[in-house]
Order: C-alpha cells, then structure tokens, then sequence
C-alpha cells in the first residue's frame, strides 16, 4: 500500500478537476449553438471524450491482457481488471449520453445502426469481462484476458463504423466544429484523459493491495500461522 | 464488483427515472400543435366540434339564427354558441378567420416547436446530469473498496499478532 501515498493520483485529479470546471465554462458560455443540432449538441462535448476513454480503456485492457497471456504477470493482471472496470464506467456513460443525445436529435432513444450496436456489443464483453473475474474463481484471468482481447478487436470496428454512412452524427457534427467549439471539445479530452489516468492509477493500486492481502494471507496459512 | 453493481443500479434508476419523466411529458398538454386550426373549424364542421352541442349551429352560409333562450346567457356555452351563429352567418369572415388560422397560428405553432427543439435545456441536463452520477458513483465505490481493504488488512494484522503472540507462549 506504499504506492497508494504517491501525489500523483491526487495530482491529476485536481489538473482533471480544474480542466473539466473549464470546460464546462467552454460548454455552456464560450460555445456557440450549432447551426443544426442547436442546444442538444451540447452533449457531444461529454459524449465524444467519454467515448475515447472507452476506447482507450478497452486497449488499455487488451494489451495488458496480452502481457497476462504471454508472462502470466500479476501486475499485467491488475491493470487489466482496473481498465477493464472503467470501461464498463465509460461504456455506461457513452450509451446512455448517446441515447439521451439521439432522443435530443433523431426523436428516438436508440436505433439500430451499426455504431450503436457495436458500442453495446463492446460494452457487454467488458461487462463480461468483469463478470468472469468475479464469479469464475481462481485461474478465470486468462480466460478473461482472451474476452478482453476479443473486445479490443471491437474497437476499429466501431470507430470506423462511422466512416461507412451510417447514420451516426459524429461524421458531421466534428466537421462542423469551429475555434471556440474545437478548443473545448479537445481540452474536454485532455481533462477526461487526466481524469482516466487518475482513476486508472489509483484503481491499479487498490488492485495491487488487494492481491497482496490475499496472498500474504494464503502464504499465513501456509505457514500454519493461522491453523 | 461493488462498483459493477453500483453503475448498474445507476443505471436502472436513470433510466426508470427518464422513463417516469418521459410519462409525465406525455400527459402534460403539447406545446401548440401543428394543427392549430382546430378552434376556428368549429365554425364550418359543427359536428366536429369537443363537447356535444346543444343547440345544432346553421350552415355555413345560412342567414343568422337566433340561438335558444339557454344559450344566449352568459354562460361560455352560451357566448360560444353565439359566436359560432355570428361566425357561420358571415362567410367573409369565416374565410379570413380559416386563414389567419392557416397562415398566423400555423407559423406561430412553428416557430413554437422550432423554439422548443432549438433551447432543449432538458435533454442536456439529463446527459449531464447522468454523467455526474454515473462518475461519482464509481468513486464512491472505489472509496468503500479501499475501506474495505483497511478493514482485512487491519483484521490480518490482528490475526497475525495473536497467531504470533500465540507460538511464542
């Protein structure tokens, strides 16, 4: 539990903090309504760095699935199951801001295109994903690494999901972006990423403590210390 | 785990709850809707007309009836009969009433809705709102799994003093 007294969790959570107070200042005073979504599109400011984090979480989790798969490393371990949870979190976040927005701008609360089914779809393997570290037991992590390999495959499908014509707003709507509306929406990435990478950091060290609890506990009966 | 169910409960109360929102819009009264000539066609289809009329107005075109004793009053069945009767008895001004109602209200009613679709406050909210609580939700989780992992590592540390405590005796 050294690590958990590292500043550099709390560090970024005030940059993130302060970051997102900015943006939403950006949001709703220094942005100007768009000319075809109007007041609705101001969701997007959210939804798009939430859904960058979803993907960046899933990747997180993927590749640290294939260190858990080829040096059967429980660090590689912890970090997976941390980004394997906040993706879960942003996953939550996305498809309902997303079916909000779209009741906002289609009059629908979800259709299905294939942008949307294919963020479901991701959503429900890293539902699964924690599911099976849950509940299967001992030895489920590299079963869930596989899932967890398996959804980042379902990233590019979704990101260029939208470059095929579906109906997805995103194409237009980052075209139509002008100085004011394009500085807040990548300084609302940059506070969500710090915002990411504080939760991630300190959710790896809980992981990491609570491993280390468990097995300094098997090693104490082991030991007969607790017979 | 706690976290996983956490949002999932969030999730389930979100969507309950713009569920129950969502009823509520719908019973209220619509904003001015894209019929706005409703009212005024009272006076060319009186069968048409919401509530069942107590005295049958004239035809369009007819000459001025004199409506019952009853409906003269200044009941607003009354006055209402009475209107329809001077209404239909005039077919000049019928026509410039069915107008201003297709031309007039039916901007209005538009540029109502336009308005309405344009300043939609109540979906950002929402978004933002769900947002907000879906996060402090997963940290509150976190929170309580890190007291939780106090809580063993304090009870371990307990365990091992007695167990040493124990082999030393």
């Amino acid at each position: 539990m050294k690590q958990t007294n590292s500043p550099i969790v709390p560090a970024l959570g005030v940059v993130a903090t302060l970051g997102i107070l900015a943006t939403v200042w950006g949001v709703f005073v220094a942005t100007p309504m768009d000319r075809n979504l109007f007041y609705s599109q101001k969701i997007f400011y959210y939804h798009l760095p939430n859904a960058f984090m979803l993907f960046l979480s899933v990747f997180v989790c993927g590749i640290a699935s294939i260190g858990v798969l080829k040096r059967r490393d429980s660090k590689w371990d912890d970090v997976a199951l941390a980004a394997a949870e906040l993706s879960v979190l942003y996953g939550a976040i996305v498809l309902a801001t997303g079916s909000i927005w779209a009741r906002a701008a289609w009059g629908h609360w979800w259709i299905w295109e294939p942008r949307l089914m294919s963020s479901l779809v991701l959503w429900l393997i890293m539902v699964g994903y924690v599911l099976l570290r849950r509940f299967a037991g001992p030895g489920s992590e590299r079963l869930a690494a596989g899932l967890a390999v398996f959804g980042m495959v379902d990233v590019p499908l979704i990101y260029y999901g939208v470059k095929q014509g579906d109906a997805h707003p995103q194409a237009t709507v980052v075209q139509a972006l002008t100085g004011t509306m394009k500085l807040t929406l990548w300084g609302s990435v940059l506070s969500f990423f710090f915002l990411f990478l504080a939760l991630l950091l300190h959710r790896v060290q809980v992981a990491a403590a609570e491993r280390e609890t468990r097995e300094l506990r098997e090693r104490a009966l082991d030991a007969g210390l607790f017979a | 785990m706690r976290t996983l169910l956490s949002i999932s409960l969030m999730v389930g109360a979100t969507i309950a709850a713009v569920g129950a929102w969502q009823g509520r819009a719908d019973a209220q009264p619509a904003a001015p809707s894209a019929e706005p000539a409703a009212a005024p066609a009272v006076a060319t289809e009186p069968g048409a007309a919401a509530e069942p009329a107590a005295v049958e107005p004239p035809p369009t075109g007819a000459p001025p009836t004199t409506p019952p004793a009853e409906t003269t009053s200044a009941t607003p069945l009354g006055l209402k009969h009475t209107c329809m009767a001077a209404i239909n008895a005039d077919q000049a001004w019928t026509d410039e009433l069915l107008a201003f109602a297709q031309t007039k209200l039916r901007y209005d009613a538009h540029n109502d809705e336009a308005k309405l679709i344009a300043l939609n406050k109540r979906h950002v909210i929402l978004a933002y709102a769900v947002i907000w609580l879906l996060s402090v939700g997963f940290l509150i989780a976190m929170w309580r799994r890190q007291q939780a992992l106090r809580g063993q590592l304090e009870s371990l540390r307990r365990e091992l003093d007695a167990a040493i405590k124990g082999s030393s005796t």
